[in-house]
């Protein structure tokens, strides 16, 4: 049953992004604000910090993959951004103490960058044409604050589950 | 191994960005089964939203009824003038022996599932796909309006691109009804500040009233005639004064969307009509 735990967890986060999408975007501070959910960066990044790093890229591949198909249809963007994300927090923590506070940190980091390759991917295929200064006030600062909400909530639980499946696995 | 991925990366997003008829076997694959999970996962939550907002409804009741008691006189008058104008056209119809009308659809009922989370391109899910007989480029609307078209299909799903999206490709034929006669126009992409709809190629000397509704022409060969898209706020000659631009304030709010309706169009398109005429010829 554990086994199936983190795998189940990933799907639940995956379809919830797109869930919590609909409610996007809002009207906040006189402003037209989108609010993106990257529940699966949260998720993908924490099991690589506290589950198995390796496991980590066999998930961010697939869930990547999932996403590419079935909500952009542009293959390879998040495909081949999420195991990237990974690899760079894992430089991020090998050189600072790392515990849950900083995780989360660096996880809102990550999601600030891949908001920023996005939109730069984005710019030059053409499917966005915003400038720097709307990207940032509609989409990044908002999506930020969203997203923290989230980690806040979810870092714990998230720690936690993950490493009791990591002990289960090193007791067997 | 970094070289060998971005190869990989590049060659599959030039693959993906090539204009297709429609998505590939594999990518279906992935995408039904996908999908499949998304139905099951968007019940409860639409349940939950479903609540909440059966909660509002019944808050605003009061001023909504005496809003709806004074437009109700209005609409029996309008009732039968439709109807009799309605069988009036039907009989016209018979007598000059004209079939097919460009107006013509049938309508697919769906549910929204899922909305694109990274919101950069305008996208989203609905919770019927080609078993229930919907195919791509066809139109969809809500009871506001006009939203957009099925972008590509899954088995049990089905993408929908909105008005607002970027997308060179995504044009639909427009008529603007003005008070003396109709202009067409094309709709031409989304003032993502004003959040209004482009209506370009509007000839230069007809005006065009603030105020004129914009609907479908159905000259397009794809979608039928007649859906509302959304009403002018504003007319600007283009950047080199030869044709005239209307900006469109969408009919159909392009945020919250919850129920759909996807458009059949019954009457052939010229495609439909050539390709018969070529299997004739055989």
């Amino acid at each position: 049953m554990i086994r199936f735990m983190l795998p189940l967890i990933g799907i639940a986060v995956f379809y919830s992004e797109s869930i919590f999408a609909t409610f996007s975007p809002i009207e906040a501070a006189g402003d037209t604000r989108l609010l993106v959910p990257r529940f699966l960066v949260v998720f993908l990044i924490f099991l690589s910090f506290y589950y198995n790093r390796n496991a980590s890229y066999v998930y961010a591949f697939v869930f990547g993959l999932m996403y590419d198909v079935f909500f952009t249809g542009v293959l390879g963007i998040y495909m081949f951004l999420f195991p990237l994300l990974i690899y760079i927090s894992a430089m991020i923590v090998r050189v600072i103490y790392q515990n849950i506070a900083v995780s989360g940190l660096v996880t809102l980091v990550m999601i600030a960058l891949l908001e920023w390759i996005v939109y730069q991917f984005n710019l030059l295929i053409g499917i966005a044409d915003m400038n720097v200064e709307t990207f940032l006030n509609q989409r990044l600062y908002s999506t930020l604050l969203f997203n923290a909400v989230f980690i806040l909530i979810a870092a714990y639980p998230f720690k936690v589950w993950m490493a009791s499946v990591r002990l289960k696995h090193l007791e067997d | 191994m970094l070289l060998v991925s971005i190869i990989l990366l590049v060659a599959l997003i030039g693959f993906s960005l090539r204009e297709r008829e429609n998505i590939s076997l594999p990518e279906q694959f992935v995408k039904d089964i996908v999908g499949f999970g998304q139905n099951i996962a968007s019940k409860p939550a639409s349940f939950v939203q479903g609540g909440v907002e059966s909660v509002q409804d019944l808050l605003n009741t009061y001023s909504e009824n005496k809003k709806l008691k004074s437009s109700l006189e209005e609409l029996a008058l309008l009732e039968t003038q439709v109807t009799d104008l309605q069988r009036d056209n039907d009989e016209l119809r018979e007598q000059t022996n004209v079939e097919g009308n460009i107006r013509d659809y049938s309508i697919i009922n769906a549910t929204v599932i899922a909305r694109n989370p990274d919101q950069w391109q305008d996208t989203i899910i609905i919770d019927k796909g080609q078993v229930n007989g919907i195919e791509a480029d066809m139109a969809v609307q809500t009871a506001g309006g006009m939203i957009g078209r099925v972008k590509d299909t899954g088995q049990f799903t089905s993408t929908i691109e909105l008005l607002s999206a970027r997308n060179s490709l995504n044009r639909v034929s427009a008529l603007l009804q003005t008070e003396e006669s109709n202009v067409f126009g094309t709709v031409e992409g989304f003032d993502t500040e004003r959040e209004e709809l482009m209506v370009k190629k509007i000839p230069f000397d007809v005006p065009v009233e603030v105020g004129s509704q914009v609907i479908t022409s159905g000259l397009g060969g794809i979608f039928p005639r007649g859906l509302l898209i959304g009403e002018v706020t504003e007319v600007t000659s283009d950047e080199y004064g030869l044709t005239q631009t209307a900006f469109v304030n969408p009919a159909a709010s392009l945020y919250d969307i919850e129920h759909v309706m996807v458009l059949e169009r019954t009457a052939a398109g010229a495609e439909e009509i050539e390709t018969e005429a070529e299997e004739d010829e055989e």
